[in-house]
């Protein structure tokens, strides 16, 4: 049983981080929350629904069709609600609403073009699976895995070793100087919002595949639980971002299964606030502290 | 990034509240408030009368949200959690213990006070968009405990047949009498929002949220203050809940969900944060509005949507933005404030430095740092770019962790108090930054730094009984006289951020004297500054020390050093090299070998100075 929810809770995980990494990547840039990144995932879960059981692509090209589109969209939404807050250095907490905007207007697009109605989502895989000891694993669970930890990787060397990688971690650092830099970061912004809508279109897909279904609204609660993740591990960190999905996977997993179903979220969230409460920002993240 | 439009969180700078104007807000408040009551005449029609209820139930949980948010600063993603233990609670004393209306409402509201202040101890450790996530998870936490814990909530099937109010045999469950309900609980909820804003209870509150550290160094308990503003919060929310109970007489988990939460931090923003008027204008656009836009059906939610971008985009503070925001002044009372109590009179040097230590991790900023200060002393920090003087600043006034030595302002020990408590012992300080409150004007500036020495409670101020009131005349007679102090006189009703340089450092200067204190350190008080104004400079320093202000100062600038100092300590990398006179630093081999050159003794009054 136990070895049963933590594979189950590993592959939860493993989505939430690539949900999350979206949240810490913009985050990291701007000290945002955007909240349409739980819209971004309902596209991408659409879209390449639209491609597969419309059009008869094949999951894989499929998935990066998606991201494509998605990251388009990542990249309107950064233009239209976030970069006008920022022209007009409007408090930060604005772009919380203006991003909100952004999610409903999304989802109510969504729910104009393909219906409010439940839709089923196809597997990329036939069912099946093996025996892991006690446990069960089966082919899509091990896909998801795998893709995600492709994509952590190849997301994780990008911001280590590119030049726009180190646009980005200098924009983090310090905005107004990495801009007399000579860094475009206008550029490097929409760059951010459309890798991140990207692999949250990713995320998207494969919580549509693992669930089963796909609905305008299915972004929120994912969203949600990518954003605690991101937090957990600390903003502003892809590798946080990744220890922050699994670790809520886990406890969420682990804790559903073992002390209480109905608890469940519960427990994840009286987990955050613990961790936050002993490390205020993350368990990656760096206090940078007030300088007087 | 050019900005088309200054807009920061800040608001701009209204002008002084005259008297005809302040008719004339009177008579608009009073049109208002008679508008709301004769509304059910106009509007008998069910469906407007409702959508009214609802906008009142949503002005009280915003105007909550207000307190903690936009008076003090703090995020709370979890306004709806209050919402929810208020409205259970009331559901649950009257349908399973019987209680009525009446009891059961101040007993939703003082319940969810309470768990609003027991959850804000610890989690306002947290900060910023943490602090957010922190209240989001709790909010989640009790959603989840409302549907799970069947025994007392009846889980996801709700509570049913919550009974309306009942008074002198009136029922005041039918809409258009539980439509006065709410107009009473609103028109309460903004007398008391105005309250908190216009006395020192609010005052205090927009220091924290202007500037945590500042408001904590000029006595303020921010703590005490934050929690405090946490209770409010969610006890208003408390108080929507039992009102939305009652109404609707049936509850369930579904209607006090993280979605609930959200709307309310919409709904404040948009109308405007840190405004009385804008959280219950932004509680009724956000309930009336999707109302309107019934009529064009399904694309209802994708222009509610487009809406909130373009009111975030192009209402950056809010719809109501700047409209009568300013704090009135007080009328002015002749009197004094008592300052910091001196308990240890005497001769015994005022500030007792012995073998101080500071450490960041393996850094050792100080180390072996000793000397005293007497009192009436003006005592010079010199020292290169990273020698540690602005650590030891840090160091006294409790911002920096001592790891070893002692420090003593008389014959108190400071290490191990709270910097709100150091500064209430006697310390004040400027920063090297300049650290002004953005919000406040300059009068306002002042007038906080007041804060730690009023002997009234924030319940009389509150309630402005007349012992608060003289008070607060008192502070603003005080303050005035410290504003000509420092010759700020003309400038009182500016925006502090808007003044110039030189303005700024004396405003600084001016708020740290407020809190009357002992030991005053300034903080490289010339930096910037040109030769007249450090002429000027100096003629203040003196003044102060004159008035029995003991001074601590760090600067790198000469001459303002050998002009006020009547000793120096050198620092240089974090020890001390010498102590002395200034003819003596000036003519001390070490330190001019060490740290100063040759340029000591080539400073003559009206030298040009680059250090």
């Amino acid at each position: 049983m136990l070895l049963q929810h933590a594979i189950n809770g590993l592959v939860l995980g493993s989505v939430y981080a690539l949900i999350a990494v979206g949240f810490s990547l913009v985050f990291s840039v701007l000290e945002i929350i955007n909240f349409s990144h739980g819209a971004m995932l309902m596209l991408g879960a659409y879209f390449g629904l639209v491609l597969i059981g419309t059009l008869g692509w094949g999951f894989l090209p499929a998935v990066a069709a998606s991201a494509l589109l998605v990251a388009a969209a990542g990249a309107i939404v950064e233009r239209a609600t976030v970069a006008p807050l920022r022209r007009r250095e409007s408090p930060r907490v604005l772009a919380l609403i203006s991003t909100i905007g952004a999610s409903i207007t999304l989802e109510a697009a969504a729910q104009l073009v393909w219906g409010a109605q439940v839709r089923g989502y196809p597997s990329p895989l036939p069912a099946g699976g093996f025996a892991v000891g006690s446990a069960r694993v089966t082919y899509l669970e091990c896909t998801i895995m795998a893709i995600a930890a492709l994509l952590m990787g190849g997301l994780g060397l990008f911001v280590r070793h590119s030049r726009t990688g180190r646009a980005i971690r200098a924009i983090a650092q310090n905005l107004p100087a990495a801009r007399l830099m000579g860094i475009d970061v206008e550029r490097t912004i929409v760059t951010v919002f459309a890798v991140g809508s990207a692999i949250g279109a990713v995320a998207g897909m494969l919580t549509g595949a693992y669930f089963s279904f796909a609905q305008p609204s299915m972004g929120f609660l994912p969203g949600i639980k990518g954003f605690v993740a991101a937090v957990l591990g600390g903003m502003g960190s892809v590798v946080g971002a990744g220890l922050g999905g699994l670790l809520l996977g886990l406890v969420e997993s682990l804790g559903g299964g073992l002390l209480s179903f109905e608890y469940k979220d519960a427990i994840v969230f009286g987990v955050l606030i613990l961790i936050l409460i002993v490390r205020p920002s993350g368990i990656l993240g760096y206090d940078t502290g007030e300088k007087v | 990034m050019t900005p088309a439009r200054r807009s920061s969180g800040a608001p701009a700078a209204p002008s002084p509240v005259s008297g005809s104007r302040r008719v004339t807000s009177r008579l608009l408040v009073a049109g208002a408030v008679l508008a709301a009551a004769g509304a059910p005449l106009l509007a008998s029609d069910q469906y407007v009368l409702h959508v009214l209820i609802m906008w009142g139930i949503y002005g009280v949980l915003t105007l909550g949200l207000n307190v903690i948010n936009g008076f003090t600063g703090q995020l709370s993603l979890g306004q709806g959690a209050f919402y929810g233990i208020g409205a259970y609670c009331a559901a649950i004393l009257t349908v399973t213990a019987g209680w009525a209306f009446w009891v059961a409402t101040p007993a939703a509201t003082a319940l969810a006070a309470l768990v609003g202040m027991l959850v804000s101890l610890p989690v306002l450790r947290v900060r910023g968009i943490y602090l957010g996530m922190a209240t989001f998870g709790f909010a989640e936490i009790v959603h989840v405990v409302l549907r799970s814990w069947e025994r007392l909530t009846k889980g996801v099937l709700g509570i049913a047949g919550i009974l309306p109010p009942i008074a002198l045999g009136i029922d005041f469950g039918t809409q258009d009498r539980f439509y006065f309900l709410v107009l009473a609980a609103v028109l309460l909820s903004v007398l008391l929002s105005h309250r908190i804003y216009q006395s020192s209870v609010g005052h205090a509150l927009l220091a924290i949220r202007d500037d945590e550290l500042a408001a904590s160094l000029l006595g303020i308990n921010t703590t005490a203050y934050k929690v405090a503003a946490f209770g409010v919060a969610a006890g208003l929310a408390g108080l929507a809940g039992s009102l939305f109970a009652h109404y609707l007489t049936y509850i369930s988990p579904e209607n006090f969900t993280s979605v609930e939460s959200i709307l309310i931090v919409t709904m404040l923003i948009v109308g405007g944060r840190g405004n009385t008027l804008g959280a219950v204008v932004g509680a009724g656009l956000l309930v009336a509005l999707p109302e309107f836009l019934r009529v064009v059906n399904v694309y209802r939610l994708l222009i509610y949507g487009l809406l909130l971008v373009g009111a975030a985009v192009f209402r950056p503070d809010g719809l109501v933005g700047q409209v009568g925001r300013g704090r009135r002044r007080a009328r002015p009372v002749a009197g004094t404030l008592p300052g910091p109590a001196e308990t240890d009179a005497g001769t015994a040097p005022l500030l007792r430095v012995e073998d101080l230590r500071v450490r960041f991790g393996g850094l050792v900023a100080l180390d072996d740092v000793s000397f005293s200060v007497a009192r009436g002393e003006v005592y010079g920090i010199i020292g290169p770019n990273g020698a540690g003087k602005t650590t030891l600043f840090n160091a006294i006034t409790g911002v920096a962790p001592v790891g070893r030595g002692r420090l003593r302002l008389g014959d108190r020990d400071l290490v191990g108090l709270a910097p709100y408590r150091r500064a209430r012992a006697g310390i004040a300080r400027t920063f090297q930054n300049i650290r002004a409150f953005a919000g406040m004007r300059a009068w306002e500036t002042v007038e906080v730094g007041f804060h730690a020495r009023l002997r009234r409670g924030g319940l009389a101020h509150l309630f402005a009984t007349p012992g608060a009131r003289a008070e607060a005349g008192a502070v603003r007679s005080q303050a005035d006289a410290l504003l000509r102090f420092v010759g700020l006189e003309d400038v009182a009703d500016q925006l502090a951020r808007n003044l110039p340089y030189g303005h700024q450092r004396r405003l600084e200067i001016a708020r740290a004297l407020a809190t009357g204190p002992r030991l005053l350190l300034l903080d490289e008080p010339a930096a910037g500054m040109n030769e007249s104004e450090c002429e000027e400079l100096i003629g203040l320093i003196r003044r102060v020390r004159d008035q029995g202000v003991t001074i601590l100062l760090v600067e790198h600038h000469m001459q303002v050093v050998m002009a006020v100092c009547d000793r120096i300590l050198v620092l240089n990398f974090g020890r001390p090299i010498a102590e002395g006179t200034p003819a003596a630093i000036r003519d001390d081999p070490s330190v001019n070998a060490a740290y100063l050159g040759t340029e000591i003794r080539d400073t003559a009054p009206g030298a040009a100075e680059r250090a």
